[in-house]
């Protein structure tokens, strides 16, 4: 038996990709190289803050829309 | 001068009759105090989440830090504010919803019934939101001294006082409309005056790459050691989940989802008004404003130098919002960690919901009028000072809290032994002066973590009540 209560693996697959993702943006490379004035690093800072959230919203819409779905 | 004070005062008025409105709802009962009574619809409570965590320094504040150290440097810190969203919508929303109580700590005191635990998880969050507020009071007090003339300390009494007025009498309800209004506000301020310099400047990478070509160390990743930049990146990551004026808004929802849906709306809100401050107005105003003396004062700057009477009274509305938002919301949190949490196995079993309501309103004035006290010594970069506050917070309650949500094996042993070594390793290394700004997170979150481990595998295991109650909590 498992340690650890139930999380669905949509999440966990979530959680998994965008700590994985800050893990790449703190790697040192990211701070040398410069796009627009400004270090990749605060490049990736600025994506992080719109698709994380953006991401998951569209993730809870779908699961919202299938489960109206599966009680129909 | 005129229009200025005309909006302040209008807004300001707005404030108090939102309160006194609420009021006649909400001292009827606790239920509708701190938490509205359980039914603030989904749109609504994602443009009040936003409110909450948009604080002064999130317009002052932010500005001020992206021109003192850097755009890199400022957005770890908020991206790590942002990312914690998705990671409280994943990790706390549904059980904590479904848990149906008041506050962090009484899901902590559940979890790991003990004294301690009762009594030092709100000392924690009263040290460190009074930290918080101070850090709201002074952009406040600076931005109504810069653009309307009051001096510093009237500034920070006036306004001190309206937002204890509306926050003691409304609850729960009255900062959940004020928010909504200031939210709006805030949000029509900052991207409108970014759109007004994309107008005259052009895109966010033209002004960012004739912004680097005057100051290059504006885009540099150089101003601190790399742990700076992470310790802030946790700090703010880890706090989202566990902060409790977040966590009452968690509360406040009709249900576990629609809390989840909220958290998410509420943060793609907030990143498109950070992003739109760091890459128009602060980029503009370092060109035309390279040496200002307080780095804080760069949006009040540029508002005073570039806008007209009318934009520059929103600008002060926009921020008082941004401040009164945060610290009203902040004020709740604390007055519950008082007389909710502290005092309410003794004090308040023995009063009416009614009396009970009015200790609350008691205890709100005190707190607010002690923070007003020490605002008027004013501490240099907010942002950083009150994340410093955020970053005790997030090493005493993230553990704790995770653990004993997702855990079966964390027990009374781990969550203690978690909680203190959270607290303690965080404080030694934040006064050590060998660490950068900010990063004595990262040695604090992992003892704390081992901490609980060592306490779930040597310490008796948890209550099988209390296992069967958790598994309930996380079910649909």
């Amino acid at each position: 038996m498992s340690n650890f209560f139930p999380m669905p693996s949509g999440d966990r697959w979530f959680l998994l990709t965008i700590i994985i993702f800050s893990i790449i943006s703190f790697l040192p490379w990211t701070q040398k190289i410069h796009v627009a004035g400004m270090a990749l690093f605060g490049w990736l800072m600025a994506a992080l803050m719109i698709f994380s959230p953006a991401i998951a919203l569209i993730r809870l819409i779908r699961h919202r829309v299938s489960n109206r779905g599966e009680q129909k | 001068m005129t229009i200025e004070y005309v909006l302040v005062i209008a807004y300001l008025v707005g404030c108090i009759g939102i309160g006194l409105l609420a009021s006649r709802k909400v001292l009827i009962s606790r239920d509708e105090y701190w938490v509205a009574g359980r039914r603030i619809g989904t749109i609504m409570n994602a443009m009040a989440i936003m409110a909450a965590l948009a604080s002064g320094g999130s317009i002052i504040g932010v500005m001020g830090y992206a021109y003192s150290k850097g755009i890199p440097y400022t957005l770890a810190l908020f991206a790590g504010a942002v990312l914690g969203f998705p990671l409280a919508s994943i990790l706390v929303a549904k059980p904590l919803r479904n848990f149906g109580k008041f506050t962090i700590t009484d899901f902590l005191v559940f979890r790991f019934p003990h004294p301690l635990v009762r009594y030092l998880v709100p000392v924690v969050i009263i040290v460190s939101f009074t930290v918080y507020i101070i850090a709201q009071m002074k952009a406040a007090g600076i931005t109504v001294e810069f653009l309307l003339g009051i001096e510093y300390k009237w500034a920070v009494t006036i306004s001190t006082v309206i937002f204890i007025l509306y926050v003691s009498i409304g609850g729960m309800l009255a900062i959940t409309w004020t928010d909504v209004i200031q939210g709006a506000l805030m949000l029509c301020v900052v991207i409108g005056t970014a759109l007004i310099m994309m107008f005259r400047e052009g895109s966010p990478i033209a002004i960012m790459e004739m912004a680097s070509a005057h100051v290059p160390a504006l885009g540099q990743v150089a101003h601190q050691p790399l742990a700076s930049y992470l310790g802030s990146f946790v700090i703010w990551a880890a706090a989202i989940p566990v902060i409790p004026h977040i966590v009452m808004r968690v509360f406040t929802a009709k249900d576990a989802h629609g809390a989840r849906i909220s958290l998410n709306v509420a943060m793609i809100l907030y990143s498109l008004m950070i992003l739109a401050a760091v890459f128009t107005i602060v980029p503009v105003g370092k060109i035309h404003y390279p040496d200002l003396r307080d780095a804080d004062k760069i949006f009040l700057q540029v508002m005073q130098q570039e806008f007209p009477p009318i934009v520059r009274g929103l600008a002060v509305a926009a921020v008082l919002a941004a401040v009164m938002s945060t610290t009203d919301a902040l004020l709740l949190a604390c007055s519950s960690a008082i007389s909710h949490d502290l005092l309410g196995k003794y004090v308040q079993k023995k009063l009416s919901e009614k009396a009970g309501n009015y200790l609350n309103i008691g205890i709100a004035w005190i707190i607010g009028l002690v923070a007003m006290y020490l605002a008027y010594s004013p501490p240099p970069l907010i942002t950083q000072f009150y994340s410093a506050a955020i970053g005790l917070l997030t090493a005493a309650l993230f553990i704790p809290v995770m653990a004993g949500l997702w855990w079966k094996k964390a027990n009374l042993a781990g969550g203690i032994a978690s909680l203190v070594v959270g607290v303690v390793v965080y404080l030694f290394f934040q006064f050590s002066p060998w660490m950068p700004p900010l990063s004595a997170i990262l040695i604090a979150l992992p003892a704390s973590a081992l901490a609980m481990g060592i306490g779930g595998y040597s310490g008796k295991p948890g209550e099988p009540a209390i296992i069967e109650a958790m598994t309930k909590l996380h079910r649909d």
